[in-house]
C-alpha cells in the first residue's frame, strides 16, 4: 500500500512513475522500472518453470523460467522504434501442474502483466 | 512561498517518509578495488597506484553478489567503483557474473582505460549504466587530473560511449573555479558525442581536497553553477542532453525543480549502500568512517541493513548540531550524509541552503 501511494507521489512529484537515480559518484539507474510476469492458471494458481523468451524485433534476446510463485521479473533495456515481445512457454510437459498452450504477449510500457495460460 | 511549491514540498516530505519506513536496498555500490591510474588534486578516497589498502578476492565479490541476489529482489543495481575499477583484472569478469543473474550493473571510470577494445569487453560483459569523469577543458581537465594525458585519453573514451548502445551514458563534471566558465563548451562537446546525461558536482572538501581552497568553488560561484543548470536545462534537454545538479545538498523545491529532475533526497542507507574494498559497509562510498556500520566479512548485511542505519534513517544525532534551529531543518534534515565527517561537527561540511542565501542578503 505504501509502496503504490509513493509511486503517485512520485508522479505528482516529478511527472514520472518511475525513477532515474543516481548517486553523487554512481551511475543513473532506473529505480522502479522492471517489468513483472505473472504467470496462472485458469484456477488462479502461480504455474512454476514456464519459460519466458523475450523478443526484440522478433529475434530473442534472451530467456527466464517463473519461480514457484509464477513470477519472472526482469530489466528490458528497451530501444526506441523497437518492438519488444515475450513467448511463454509450458516446456516441462505437466510437471509444473499441468500442459498449458503458449502465450505471446507484446511489452508496452506497463512494468506489470498478469497473464493466465490456458491448459491443453 | 508560492502555494505551488508548498504543497511539493510537502507531499515531497512524506514521500521521503514512506521511502525512509521501506528502506527498499536498490542501488549496491561495489568498491572493487581503491588503486588508480591517476593522481587527481580532489580524490576524495586518496587513490593512488600503488594502494596497500586490503582488498576482497574476486570470489569474495562473487560470493558478495550471491548473497544480495538470494537476500534481496532482482531489482538490486550493482555500481561498480574504485579507485579505478577498470585497474582490476576480472572487472569484466565480475560485471558478466552479475548480468548472467539477469542483473543490473554500472561502472564509474575516469577513462584512462577505456578504448574500443574495454568497451567492447564492458558491452559483453552486460554493462547497464557507465559514468564517465570529465573536469573540463584540456587544460583543467588535465590540471585536476593531475595528468598531461587524461583529456585526450577522455576523448577517446568519450567518443567510444557516445557511439555504444549503453543504456544509460552519463558524464560528471567537478566544477570549480578553473572550469566554471567552460561549462557551455562542455555542453556542446558532450551534445557532439550523443552523451545523455550530464551531472554537475561542486568538490567536497574531504580527501586531497580537504585543505585545497583552489578547488572549492565560492558561495557566488556556486550559485553561477545552479544559475548555469537552470538556464540552459530545457534547451540542452531539447538537444538531447539531460543535465542536473547532483544530488548533493538541500536546497529549496523552488530553485531545486529547476535544477534537478528529482527534489533532493540523500537516499544513503535508506535505498543505498556499499561494500568498500575491504568489507566495510557503509551507505555511500564517499561517507565518512563515522557511518561505517559494519564488514561484510563477519556481518549479516541483512541484520545491518534492518537494526544498524538508524543514522541514516533517523538522523538523531542532529540534535547537538547548529542544523536543529535552522527554519528548513524539517526539510533538509542535514542535507547529505556525506558532507558531515563526524556527529560532533556543529554543521554540515557545506550548505547551499543557508550559506547561499547569506550570499544574496
Amino acid at each position: 500500500m505504501l509502496s503504490f501511494i509513493n509511486k503517485h507521489l512520485r508522479f505528482f512529484l516529478t511527472g514520472s512513475f518511475s525513477i532515474v537515480f543516481a548517486a553523487c559518484y554512481g551511475v543513473p539507474v532506473e529505480l522502479e522500472n522492471p517489468k513483472l510476469i505473472s504467470t496462472k492458471n485458469s484456477d488462479d494458481q502461480a504455474i512454476a518453470g514456464l519459460k519466458v523468451q523475450l523478443f526484440e524485433n522478433r529475434n530473442p534476446i534472451d530467456e527466464f523460467y517463473t519461480d514457484e510463485n509464477g513470477l519472472v521479473e526482469f530489466y528490458p533495456v528497451q530501444k526506441d522504434k523497437y518492438h519488444y515481445s515475450i513467448k511463454i512457454e509450458d516446456i516441462d510437459g505437466a510437471d509444473n501442474g499441468g500442459e498449458f498452450e503458449t502465450a505471446k504477449i507484446d511489452i508496452t510500457d506497463s512494468n506489470f502483466f498478469e497473464i493466465t495460460l490456458k491448459g491443453k | 512561498m508560492k502555494l505551488k511549491f508548498k504543497l511539493k514540498t510537502k507531499l515531497h516530505s512524506i514521500y521521503k517518509q514512506i521511502e525512509i519506513k521501506e528502506h527498499k536496498l536498490s542501488y549496491l555500490f561495489l568498491e572493487i578495488t581503491r588503486k588508480c591510474n591517476l593522481n587527481c588534486l580532489h580524490c576524495g578516497s586518496d587513490c593512488k597506484a600503488d594502494s596497500k589498502f586490503p582488498e576482497l578476492t574476486t570470489e569474495s565479490w562473487f560470493k558478495i553478489i550471491d548473497y544480495f541476489e538470494k537476500t534481496y529482489s532482482k531489482s538490486v543495481a550493482f555500481i561498480i567503483t574504485g579507485g579505478e575499477p577498470l585497474l582490476h583484472p576480472d572487472v569484466f569478469k565480475i560485471g558478466k557474473y552479475i548480468s548472467d543473474k539477469k542483473m543490473r550493473w554500472g561502472m564509474v571510470t575516469n577513462g584512462i582505460k577505456l578504448n574500443s577494445s574495454t568497451l567492447h569487453k564492458l558491452i559483453e560483459s552486460g554493462i547497464y549504466s557507465i559514468t564517465l569523469s570529465l573536469d573540463g577543458l584540456e587544460n583543467s581537465h588535465n590540471w585536476l587530473r593531475n595528468s598531461k594525458i587524461a583529456y585526450k585519453k577522455v576523448l577517446i573514451a568519450l567518443n567510444e560511449i557516445g557511439k555504444s548502445n549503453i543504456y544509460f551514458k552519463d558524464v560528471v563534471t567537478c566544477v570549480n573555479p578553473k572550469n566554471i566558465n567552460e561549462l557551455d563548451k562542455l555542453a556542446e562537446l558532450l551534445i557532439r558525442n550523443k552523451i545523455e546525461n550530464w551531472r554537475l558536482f561542486r568538490i567536497f572538501p574531504s580527501g586531497r581536497a580537504k585543505n585545497n581552497d583552489k578547488l572549492n568553488l565560492s558561495f557566488k560561484q556556486t550559485q553561477e553553477m545552479l544559475d548555469f543548470i537552470a538556464k540552459n536545462k530545457k534547451a540542452y534537454f531539447k538537444k538531447g542532453l539531460n543535465l542536473n545538479l547532483s544530488c548533493e545538498g538541500w536546497i529549496s523545491m523552488e530553485k531545486d525543480i529547476q535544477v534537478r529532475d528529482n527534489p533532493f533526497f540523500c537516499r544513503a542507507g535508506i535505498n543505498i549502500a556499499s561494500i568498500l574494498s575491504d568489507g566495510t559497509i557503509t551507505g555511500c562510498t564517499n561517507n565518512s568512517e563515522a557511518f561505517h556500520v559494519g564488514n561484510i566479512i563477519k556481518d549479516n548485511f541483512a541484520n545491518l541493513w534492518e537494526n544498524n542505519f538508524d543514522i541514516f534513517r533517523d538522523r538523531d544525532w542532529l540534535k547537538n548540531t547548529e542544523c536543529i534551529n535552522c527554519k528548513y531543518f524539517n526539510q533538509c534534515k542535514g542535507s547529505s550524509i556525506h558532507l558531515w565527517e563526524n556527529f560532533e561537527d556543529e554543521k554540515p561540511k557545506f550548505c547551499y541552503a543557508v550559506d547561499l542565501e547569506k550570499l544574496k542578503s
